[in-house]
């Protein structure tokens, strides 16, 4: 992975800068080579890179303070909540700082009336729903990582989960959030309203991967748990006739809560793991969720179960209480490591087709770990198109990691050419960088990148992360006919 | 057409059928008429999805929907029903940004918008997003072009997340004769899950939705009414056009009505109801998260911005949509911090100002 040149000169101060930052933020400085260490990749575990040092605020006056000081002085930063991020979107820079956002850990305020919550970025999103639960609420996005991901980490990435087919990924669900821009400049995006005045900023900020702002607070809106939640097992002969049941399931007006796929290998290996009940005589098997009123999650499974029969369904299991529900996503919920057990090491890749596209991109997916000599496990969010193949392999075995790097690469862009995209949920972060030109052409590239220019003009939040290159600002700048009256001096500050 | 525009700094209207005046482009040196805009229309119903030149026309759009049970979940509102010059198309719908009655629980008119593409106003040919459910392969564009009013860049083609349409509906009538009522009321409601899907009030009563499937409609109809105050129930057809009413202010908007359109926490509705002349009506939609205000024509230079600040403080927002020249801006200037950043963000698409510079949202003209 090829990151931008380090400054050298920025890294021969790193003295200087740790004493500058902890005289902003006294006590939340780490610069020795151990204490940084653990902050030295996320959940790409693959990269590894120690940063000049990490700072831990814990007041958007310090953020503000800590970005105002980098921006003045040409050092980088990158933003890190829990450091679960599979696309390595809070991979350190050699040339610059980490923000951790730990220490903002505060659920500041819920409005059961509004149906919102106000709660600080490095607060756990399980940690939202469990703070309302008493009121019957919860916070709907609900990623695998949810009992250690970050709030702020799930803006800037714009999580999902396994229920986003009917409730959306982060961004559906997030109302506002205080913003800190590159220079110090602190913004209010949105509020408790459910709409926010000229452009949709919150929008643009929301899956930005860390590139545009620091956020310091985000309003979530939460919603009244479903009164019941209840799962059907559905177990198929081949992908090709689960994949044709979730299609019609949905051509038939059903939106599942849930509707979850996986293969035979992740089959067997998730079973071997939790034994949660499934059968392993299959090709396919799918969970389909239904949540509401009893009545409404009776009429609902009754359907999809009919609508199985039609599709060669050989293996049917309705969850009779909450206990089995859970069970049957536990398979499903350890299906990483599970994977885990069975290989020394799994590449977990994230790419969205369309679904009809199911069974032709699974076909190509086991050519392509085979021409690399791996294995591979696939798990898929089949409601929305969300495909997790898991390719197994050797850390220790030379030129295996490099091989499922491959492997994954060709993956993503065969989901690109079956008209799919090259991530759903994870992120592009350093791991798909490189293959942004293979699902847009240059200028798609240069629209998007250049907004940075107007966030963070010198390009110094994240950089490396999400575009292959970023556009010069200042030769971008020279086009604005209107700078000369932007009213730059009077932005806010802290 | 775009570029030599703005080689020679000419502006440029840009437009569809020209159905929102009060929000459209304003004056401009030219006008860039998209109705001529051709391309296929592509509706997969399995795959929930939905590519259209933006130049559809939206009762178009909504018709091919029904034909598989299907539609726009964000309940685009008819402009015909504020401006009375057709209902406009699909492009329009997604530049204007506005949702319908369904926004406060399906999501807003953003959250569907999957896809574009367009011509930014340097001329430059661009696509974003995609043509999957799921997407968060680089900036969102999409939201950030949703609700952009033409003025930083024009959007050509358009794709569309679709949802299934419920097969049946009720609507239960609570009388309320305040705001405050009304808000308590539907706050309550929507403290469960209980398959509401509009929840609005006019005229001293709070209309809900229930939306669902025909075999569990009435056992949800049944508990809600349970639990809330007394109330009558309307269902079916009579249920669909009163919510069609309503999507289109209810028909009550007289003709030289001046109407605000005030998106607020819902908590809220009832400060700014105090703060309101006697003679202005008002209507609470989105559970009381949206207020529509009607003032007679002679109110045209009350300050609805400055009423809703004094309601809400930072929280809400006012827009007229309709009403006669006033010294009161349609849309309030943005705080500064915001304005400098959206100004920004207009000159990185659009530098030389030239799409539909009355448009841009206060401060970033």
């Amino acid at each position: 992975m090829k990151m931008p040149v380090p400054d050298a000169a920025v890294m021969a101060r790193q003295a200087q800068i740790a004493a500058a930052l902890s005289a902003i933020v006294p006590d939340g400085v780490i610069a020795d080579a151990d204490g940084v260490s653990p902050y030295g990749s996320d959940g790409l575990v693959m990269y590894r890179q120690s940063p000049v040092a990490v700072v831990l605020p814990r007041t958007t006056e310090q953020v503000s303070r800590v970005l105002a000081w980098c921006h003045a002085n040409g050092v980088k930063v990158v933003a890190r909540g829990s450091g679960t991020s599979l696309s390595g979107g809070a991979l350190p820079l050699a040339d610059g700082i980490v923000l951790g956002m730990a220490r903002f850990n505060r659920i500041l305020s819920v409005d059961y009336d509004n149906r919102c919550a106000v709660v600080q970025p490095g607060v756990t999103n399980l940690a939202v729903s469990q703070a309302i639960a008493h009121k019957g609420f919860y916070y709907a996005p609900d990623p695998s990582s949810q009992i250690a991901c970050s709030i702020g980490g799930n803006v800037a990435e714009n999580a999902g989960g396994v229920h986003c087919l009917k409730y959306g990924t982060t961004s559906p669900n997030l109302l506002g959030v205080e913003l800190v821009l590159m220079d110090g400049t602190v913004l209010r995006l949105g509020g408790p309203g459910q709409e926010q005045a000229g452009y949709d900023l919150l929008g643009l900020v929301c899956g930005s991967e860390g590139l545009l702002g620091v956020v310091t607070e985000a309003t979530v809106r939460i919603l009244p748990k479903p009164a019941t939640s209840r799962a059907l097992l559905l177990g198929f002969p081949s992908v090709a006739d689960a994949s044709d049941c979730v299609a019609a399931i949905i051509a038939a007006g059903i939106i599942p809560a849930g509707l979850e796929m996986m293969d035979a290998p992740a089959i067997r290996a998730a079973e071997d793991f939790v034994q949660a009940g499934y059968p392993t005589n299959v090709e396919a098997l799918m969970i389909a969720e239904a949540d509401g009123s009893v009545a409404e999650v009776d009429d609902q499974l009754a359907r999809i179960t009919t609508i199985a029969g039609a599709h060669n369904c050989t293996h049917l299991r309705a969850s009779t209480d909450e206990a089995q529900r859970l069970l049957f996503w536990a398979g499903r919920k350890a299906a990483f490591p599970a994977v885990g057990r069975i290989a020394s090491d799994y590449y977990c890749v994230d790419g969205t087709i369309p679904r009809r596209q199911l069974g032709a991109v699974l076909g190509q997916i086991s050519a392509i770990v085979a021409r690399h000599g791996l294995g591979v496990a696939n798990v898929f969010h089949a409601g929305d198109g969300n495909l997790h193949p898991l390719v197994m392999y050797d850390a220790a075995v030379p030129g295996q990691t490099e091989a499922a790097e491959a492997a994954g690469a060709e993956i993503l862009m065969a989901c690109v050419d079956a008209g799919g995209v090259l991530t759903g949920e994870h992120g592009v972060g350093v791991e798909k960088r490189d293959l942004m030109e293979h699902q847009f052409s240059a200028i798609d590239l240069e629209v998007q990148s250049r907004l940075k220019c107007a966030f963070d003009a010198r390009g110094l939040l994240n950089p490396g992360k999400l575009f292959p290159t970023l556009s010069r600002c200042a030769e971008m700048n020279a086009m604005h006919v209107h700078d000369g009256r932007l009213p730059f001096p009077e932005l806010p500050r802290f | 057409m775009i570029r030599d525009a703005a080689a020679h700094g000419r502006s440029l209207a840009v437009s569809g059928t020209g159905s929102r005046p009060g929000i459209g482009p304003g004056p401009a040196d030219a006008a860039l008429d998209l109705t001529g805009l051709g391309g296929s229309i592509d509706h997969d119903p399995g795959e929930l999805l939905l590519t259209l030149p933006a130049s559809t026309p939206l009762d178009y759009v909504e018709s091919l929907l029904a034909q598989s049970d299907q539609c726009l979940a964000f309940e685009p509102p008819s402009p015909d029903a504020i401006w009375g010059r057709g209902h406009g198309t699909i492009g329009g719908a997604v530049a204007s940004g506005l949702s319908g009655p369904r926004r406060a629980f399906a999501g807003a008119c953003r959250d569907h918008v999957l896809g574009l593409s367009g011509v930014t106003g340097r001329g430059e040919i661009f696509t974003a997003g995609g043509k999957v459910l799921k997407n968060v392969t680089g900036f969102d564009l999409p939201r950030l072009l949703t609700g952009s009013r033409g003025t930083l860049a024009v959007m050509t083609q358009i794709t569309l997340k679709v949802l299934p349409l419920a097969p049946a509906q009720a609507t239960l009538l609570l009388p309320a004769d305040t705001p405050a009522k009304a808000v308590r009321i539907m706050a309550d409601a929507l403290l469960v899950d209980g398959g509401v899907t509009g929840a609005a009030w006019s005229e001293g009563e709070v209309q809900l939705r229930i939306e669902a499937s025909p075999a569990v409609l009435l056992a949800l109809v049944d508990a809600a009414r349970a639990r809330l105050p007394a109330s009558t129930l309307i269902e079916g057809d009579a249920s669909r056009a009163l919510w069609a009413a309503i999507a289109s202010l209810y028909g009550h908007a007289h003709a030289d009505d001046i109407i605000w359109r005030c998106p607020l926490p819902a908590s809220r509705a009832p400060a700014l109801a105090a703060l309101l002349p006697p003679d202005a009506r008002l209507r609470l939609d989105w559970a009381g998260a949206l207020a529509w205000v009607l003032l007679p024509a002679d109110a045209k230079d009350l300050d609805m911005h400055a009423l809703v600040r004094q309601a809400t403080g930072r929280d809400g927002h006012a827009e007229r949509l309709r009403g006669p020249a006033s010294t009161i801006p349609a849309r309030a200037p943005l705080e500064p911090g915001l304005a400098a950043l959206s100004a920004r963000v207009k000159a990185l698409f659009d530098p030389a100002g030239i799409l539909s510079p009355a448009a841009a949202p206060g401060g970033a003209a």
